[in-house]
């Protein structure tokens, strides 16, 4: 069983696996670069906006890094595109499911092997990935705190693909056309994770007021001010103080204008050792999510396919 | 004691609103050749992919050689062949037996190639480069490797040109040779069942119309022939199937005292016919 599944699949595997280590590669060998280029006290200077000349444009690179690091749930729409999606819909496409659910496996052991198989597959390489990212990353833990690399990092990277893979397989056995499971995954999968990357993140528990420089290595959410009567944004606190200047865009000058008003400023922000309890809640929903699509899937298998 | 090899009781299927098959009940004893027969949409593929576990019953019971058919039941000692002979097309032909050996506990690598020796196909080869009677001889032959005391054929030639049909019987009939296993092939088209079969079972409209030894529904049935004027006058002495103009299908013939009237031998076509073109009546089953 565990030979039909590499036989299978093995093309799927191959290409997923390129994309995932080419993106490790990636992350790897960029940290080693910047550990040689750059001298151990100046290294995590480069991952803070307000780097020096002593970068030597690293800074640049490593802000275009975590911006393009937004792209990276594709290596997850990939594992659910590629290895999930026509795992049950190509068989029922090319009725090939009538030979191998008439052999002498039995399609509930032929189906758990074969999501044994590629899951395991899935989670070693974004596992990979993960740690790649992290190993990059790792010199502006203590300066930066970890939040901006939160959705690259174990285990919610790693749980984040698992779940792309066991959406494309439910899907595969709810529509049994390839492109309609491959479409709908891709949908499904975004309307899960940026729901959860844009709301639900931000409010796993609930935000902390304090002092900016209280807030080093935490998640910054908003910049808010106070006159003592309320809490203002910066926008509203600007109308309030009567102070809407140009509209559009405030510098530090309105900043100071506000301040000598009387307005003081604070931030709304999660604490830096929330990280790992994030990582934790965040990976639990996504697993939760993957667990719900094996659930069904096994009952589709049972009950509903032919 | 022969052991039975399909018994069905009341067993029916429904999709939607619709039966595909409802209320067969079947008792065939190992060793057969059962040929399953019927219009497209008799009920033919629904009754087989149960009996496989590709479709599940709505209601009744099904047991293949003393075993229940459940939905996730490992019918060890029962091979199946779709209408499309469907295997992993990117698979060599050496690849489909490995996968074979891997998904069968009972398999014989041996029974496998000799078979495709003989044809002269290549182990090398691309399924989906096999012609479509190629195809065929693989199928069968990694059904046979599984060593199978059922084999079940869903319209094993009809897919194919004349020729690969011919080749794909002379398979089958070398394999009930060989083997000895029973053997259930269906087929909306009756001569092509007639010289491998010794078993017909008829399905029409989801109903089960006919079942039975070949040799003895030929023996049981006469055909009467005579003016269609006194036709009523000789039916209402006799157990009538069916009343064609000028003709009756009779089973078990009482003696006629008209002598206008002829008692002919049936053939399975006109027998199969006959019974098709019958309005539905209760089950009739032969002891066999």
């Amino acid at each position: 069983m565990l030979w039909m599944a590499w036989r299978q699949h093995r093309l799927a595997v191959f290409s997923v696996a390129v994309a995932f280590s080419g993106a490790a590669a990636f992350f790897f060998l960029l940290g080693n670069r910047m550990r040689a280029a750059l001298p151990a006290d100046v290294l995590p200077n480069c991952f803070s906006v307000a780097s020096g000349p002593e970068c030597d444009g690293w800074a640049r690179v490593v802000n275009e890094t975590l911006n393009l690091s937004v792209l990276l749930p594709v290596l997850a729409i990939a594992a659910g595109v590629f290895l999930g999606a026509p795992l049950l819909a190509r068989e029922m496409e090319q009725r090939t499911h009538r030979y191998a659910w008439t052999q002498g496996v039995s399609r509930l052991r032929w189906l758990n092997t074969k999501l044994v198989m590629l899951g395991a597959t899935v989670l070693l390489l974004s596992t990979a990935v993960s740690a790649a990212h992290m190993w990059w990353y790792a010199p502006a833990a203590k300066t930066e705190g970890l939040f901006d690399a939160f959705g690259m990092t174990a285990p919610v990277f790693p749980a984040v693909c698992l779940f792309a893979f066991l959406l494309g397989v439910f899907m595969g056995a709810l529509f049994k056309r390839v492109l309609t499971a491959i479409t709908l995954t891709t949908a499904g999968f975004l309307a899960c994770l940026v729901p959860v990357q844009t709301i639900f993140r931000t409010r796993y528990l609930p935000a902390v007021d304090g002092q900016y420089a209280e807030a080093r290595g935490g998640w910054v959410m908003d910049f808010l001010y106070t006159d003592g009567s309320g809490t203002y944004t910066l926008f509203s606190a600007l109308q309030k103080a009567g102070l809407s200047g140009s509209g559009t865009s405030f510098g530090s000058k309105e900043i100071g204008q506000l301040k000598a008003l009387g307005f003081r400023e604070f931030v709304s922000y999660q604490p830096a050792d929330r990280f790992w309890t994030f990582q934790l809640i965040e990976a639990g929903i996504f697993t939760g999510l993957a667990a719900v699509c094996v659930a069904l899937t096994f009952y589709l298998v049972r009950t509903r396919l032919a | 004691m022969t052991e039975v090899a399909i018994a069905t009781r009341e067993l029916g299927r429904r999709y939607g609103r619709k039966w595909g098959l409802r209320g067969c009940s079947l008792s065939i004893p190992a060793g057969r050749v059962v040929g399953l027969v019927g219009p497209n949409g008799a009920g033919k593929s629904t009754l087989m992919n149960m009996m496989v576990g590709l479709l599940r019953p709505t209601e009744g019971e099904l047991e293949l050689l003393g075993e229940r058919v459940g939905p996730n039941t490992v019918l060890d000692r029962v091979a199946y062949i779709d209408q499309e002979h469907s295997l992993y097309r990117t698979f060599k032909v050496r690849e489909m037996l490995k996968a074979g050996r891997k998904l069968n506990t009972r398999w014989s690598q041996r029974i496998a190639e000799d078979r495709l020796r003989a044809r002269g196909i290549p182990l090398d080869r691309k399924v989906g480069e096999l012609s479509g009677g190629q195809r065929a001889q693989v199928a069968l032959a990694v059904a046979l490797a599984t060593t199978p005391d059922l084999l079940i054929l869903d319209e094993p030639v009809a897919s194919l040109d004349p020729l690969a049909r011919k080749e794909m019987m002379a398979a089958l009939m070398s394999a009930k040779a060989e083997t000895g296993c029973t053997i259930v092939l269906s087929s909306h088209v009756v001569s092509e069942l007639e010289r491998l079969c010794d078993h017909l079972v008829v399905l029409d409209h989801g109903r089960l119309r006919l079942s039975g030894d070949i040799n003895e529904l030929l023996n049981e049935h006469r055909l009467l022939v005579g003016p269609a004027a006194t036709a009523a006058a000789v039916a209402a002495g006799q157990d009538v199937v069916h009343h064609d103009e000028g003709s009756l299908l009779v089973r078990g013939v009482r003696p006629i005292h008209d002598p206008q009237w002829r008692v002919e031998p049936v053939d399975l076509e006109t027998l199969v016919m006959q019974y098709l073109s019958m309005a539905y009546r209760p089950v009739r089953e032969t002891v066999s």
